[in-house]
């Protein structure tokens, strides 16, 4: 996996400065965009393709915070990710639940249910960060999974709200 | 002085609008684009295509004005065609004057005189005359163009484009979305830094795009769209008012010829422009005995019948935002561009939605050639001040198991991007395998568009499984796809061939540019000359066929015959090309009024029982 924090060229933190990212970004772009390097051969221009898409791709992964702290647990352990992946059953009955629910919450209170959702959002996405800064990679991974859920969920809940307007 | 002052070939690159309805081109000069204009000061080239009985073909004003005598030879709205297949031609092929069908593989194909012709041919008939009247207009060769389409348009309709450039015998730089070429003309001069939304209505399409525009770099956020709507559908609208009163009045509807169905067509975009201003539109048609039917349409019934089409944008604007992860209340403008923003209700709608009055100093007709034309200066010059960071506007995934799609690249993902995948054999010894690529948002493949099947050929043979084929999906910033395929196992990097099978191949592409080059053009000025020869004539046909249906008053009918008989005359002579010219504009200011009377006979006729014409 290609590192996004070095390809943008920032320190591999989970809170970074988005204006900085934005303006190394741009940087970037107008230097190694296709349109300002026309390439001679194919093979040249497959190569400027593929640098151009490596900050492209890097600079979307870096802007949304969840993908951020994802590379950076592959970045401190390459197979965390992998290894976390069973969760257990206690949590994935609470999982389970919380999905019913959004799904027969009544249309009015929604808001309320999404407001919910998005604090516990949130109160995982601090844990993840604690535990990434103290180098605790399984457990930021852990938690990273168990975070997908309430994601999932929330997504869930935003398109059925979005779809009842 | 000497020839280094002059325009070389390398020098100019145009931008080009090629439109629905409309085509222009424009290029860049020191105080920014200009609009390339003919001889007449005109900068449009209908987006019309005549296909003689002979095979040549007539483009531009020239077959716009054959469309009413030819309608089966004259081929418009041809964008709606391109890159499509299977249902959706049969679909289109319901609301056209012309006929198609689907060829090989399902492909749309245009068929005159039981030859079929592809849209990118059609397309790049098109792209020539732009070229020519280009040439004209700066003195020098173009060989490099920029073009633009819907960002809405997918992979395939993208690649028959490039497809169409080719076969004009131009060099496609870059494939440029319309919305964002427009954003360029709004915001290059530097004053404009913020978020912005591009509403572009043109004659078949529809385009959303939100853009943040700073220091000079411009990047879609987000974009949605209908490749299939427009102003063609408002004048669609329109046109069955005026039948469903035809029909009223105890006209036979199955009697009505394709020329007048032709006229009808033209007239309700008659009434759709008078709309535009004023609160009522009236057509008048004589029906002799039978007296006078006038049509009128009300602005409030006409705004009634297109709502569900404004609405449909306005629900685009609102799932491009969201896309965004922006609201409403953070857009700094909203631009209009495209003829069909000039539809009130379209304003007043988007008004509401937005909480503020568009943006209307752009020239809407003007505004995306504009732009294409400064991103073919950027790629001229190679000037570093102006980026574009564009977006693939539909997912794009291959075929699981089960039928379900795994979307690898997911909608307004910045272009170029890309994601590698790894494949494998099912088969001891299998040296090929077939990857379908689907575009679209579904999750299953019935409800996505198959972009077509990539064959890798060449693994090395192994027991099953074994090999590792990795394949890299890459999106190029012109939003097309290439495939890229290694061998991982056996290090064969260079055996693995990737075969695309959609759109022209590249065979194909290869014997209609051979084909091209046999039927080489004349020179710019003979071509003008033939077209001009084309056009008289078309004309003076046209006129006298129109003179025998209808009943104009006899000075009319005497001043019309008049000039029909000068302009033949000089056809015959051989004349001059500027006499030809200016009899022709002379004999088309006098016979402005025809189309409409034309249907007022045909009426007539119907209703008398009187097939003969």
């Amino acid at each position: 996996m290609t590192n996004p924090f070095e390809v943008i060229g920032l320190d591999p933190r989970v809170q970074i400065s988005e204006e900085e990212l934005e303006t190394r970004y741009l940087a970037l772009s107008r230097e190694h965009h296709p349109d300002f390097n026309p390439g001679t051969s194919s093979a040249e221009q497959v190569a400027i393709l593929q640098k151009s898409a490596e900050i492209n791709d890097a600079y979307r992964t870096l802007c949304d915070p969840w993908r951020r702290a994802e590379a950076l647990i592959r970045i401190h352990e390459a197979a965390a990710i992998e290894a976390t992946k069973t969760l257990c059953p206690m949590f994935l009955l609470e999982a389970m639940e919380v999905h019913e629910s959004a799904q027969e919450y009544p249309t009015d209170k929604l808001p309320a249910l999404e407001r919910l959702v998005v604090a516990k959002v949130d109160e995982y996405f601090a844990e993840v960060a604690d535990h990434i800064e103290s180098n605790e990679i399984r457990e930021a991974a852990t938690l990273l999974h168990q975070s997908n859920y309430y994601r999932k969920a929330l997504a869930d809940l935003r398109n059925r709200m979005d779809s009842k307007q | 002085m000497t020839d280094a002052s002059k325009d070389t070939v390398e020098d100019i690159v145009l931008g080009i609008d090629l439109g629905t309805t409309n085509s222009l081109a424009a290029v860049l000069g020191k105080d920014g684009p200009r609009v390339l204009r003919d001889r007449d000061g005109d900068p449009i080239v209908p987006s019309v295509v005549t296909i003689m009985a002979d095979g040549t073909f007539l483009v531009g004003k020239a077959a716009r004005d054959r469309a009413l005598e030819l309608p089966e030879r004259t081929i418009y709205s041809v964008k709606r065609l391109v890159g499509r297949a299977g249902e959706e031609v049969d679909a289109e092929s319901k609301r056209l004057a012309y006929t198609i069908r689907q060829g090989d593989r399902g492909l749309a194909r245009v068929v005159v005189d039981g030859k079929e012709y592809s849209p990118e041919e059609i397309s790049a008939e098109i792209l020539k005359k732009v070229k020519t009247t280009a040439e004209a207009a700066l003195s020098a060769e173009i060989r490099r163009v920029v073009i633009t389409v819907p960002a809405y348009f997918d992979d395939a309709q993208r690649q028959a484009t490039r497809d169409a450039a080719q076969l004009a015998g131009l060099e496609s730089l870059r494939i440029l979305n319309e919305p964002t070429a427009a954003s360029l003309a709004y915001g290059v001069d530097g004053s404009k830094d913020g978020h912005v939304l591009v509403y572009d209505l043109g004659g078949g399409t529809f385009d959303v795009s939100i853009l943040k525009i700073k220091d000079g770099i411009f990047s879609v956020k987000s974009t949605a769209g209908n490749t299939h709507l427009g102003g063609d559908d408002f004048d669609n609208l329109l046109g069955e008012r005026i039948l469903d009163v035809l029909r009223a009045a105890g006209t036979n509807l199955e009697t009505l010829t394709p020329y007048v169905r032709q006229a009808i067509r033209r007239s309700a975009e008659g009434l759709k422009i008078q709309l535009s201003s004023a609160e009522k539109a009236s057509l008048e048609i004589d029906l002799g005995t039978a007296g006078t039917q006038k049509i009128t349409v009300a602005r409030d019934d006409f705004e009634e019948m297109i709502t569900p089409f404004v609405t449909e944008t306005i629900d685009c604007c609102a799932r491009a935002l969201r896309d965004a992860g922006l609201t409403v209340e953070q857009m700094d403008d909203v631009v209009l561009v495209g003829g069909s923003t000039r539809v009130p209700l379209v304003r007043s709608r988007l008004a509401e939605f937005a909480g503020c009055d568009p943006h209307t100093q752009l020239d809407p007709d003007l505004a995306v050639g504009m732009g294409a034309a400064i991103q073919a200066g950027v790629l001229a010059s190679g000037d570093r001040s102006v980026l574009l960071l564009d977006v693939v506007p539909l997912s794009l995934g291959i075929e699981t198991m089960g039928g379900v799609i795994s979307k690898l690249i997911m909608r307004n993902a910045t272009i170029p991007t890309a994601v590698t995948e790894e494949f494998s054999t099912q088969v001891e010894n299998q040296t090929a395998v077939d990857i379908n690529i689907y575009q679209g948002e579904r999750e299953k493949i019935e409800d996505c568009r198959m972009l077509g099947a990539f064959k890798l050929r060449g693994i090395p043979p192994m027991p099953a499984g074994l090999p590792r084929i990795a394949v890299t999906f890459l999106v190029d910033a012109d939003g097309v796809l290439k495939v890229i395929a290694k061998e991982q196992r056996t290090g064969a990097e260079s055996s693995v061939q990737v075969v695309p099978s959609f759109g022209l191949s590249r065979e194909e592409v290869r014997q209609m540019m051979i084909d091209s080059i046999e039927n080489a053009e004349e020179d710019m000025a003979a071509r003008e000359a033939i077209d001009l020869r084309n056009k008289a004539e078309a004309i003076v046909k046209g006129t006298r066929k129109a003179l025998q249906l209808s009943d104009l008053p006899p000075d009319q009918t005497f001043s019309i015959k008049r000039a029909v008989k000068k302009l033949d005359e000089l056809l015959e002579d051989g004349a001059e090309t500027a006499d030809i010219h200016e009899a022709t504009e002379e004999l088309s200011r006098l016979t402005a009024q025809v189309a409409d009377d034309v249907i007022s006979s045909a009426v007539r006729k119907s209703l008398t029982g009187d097939q003969g014409s």
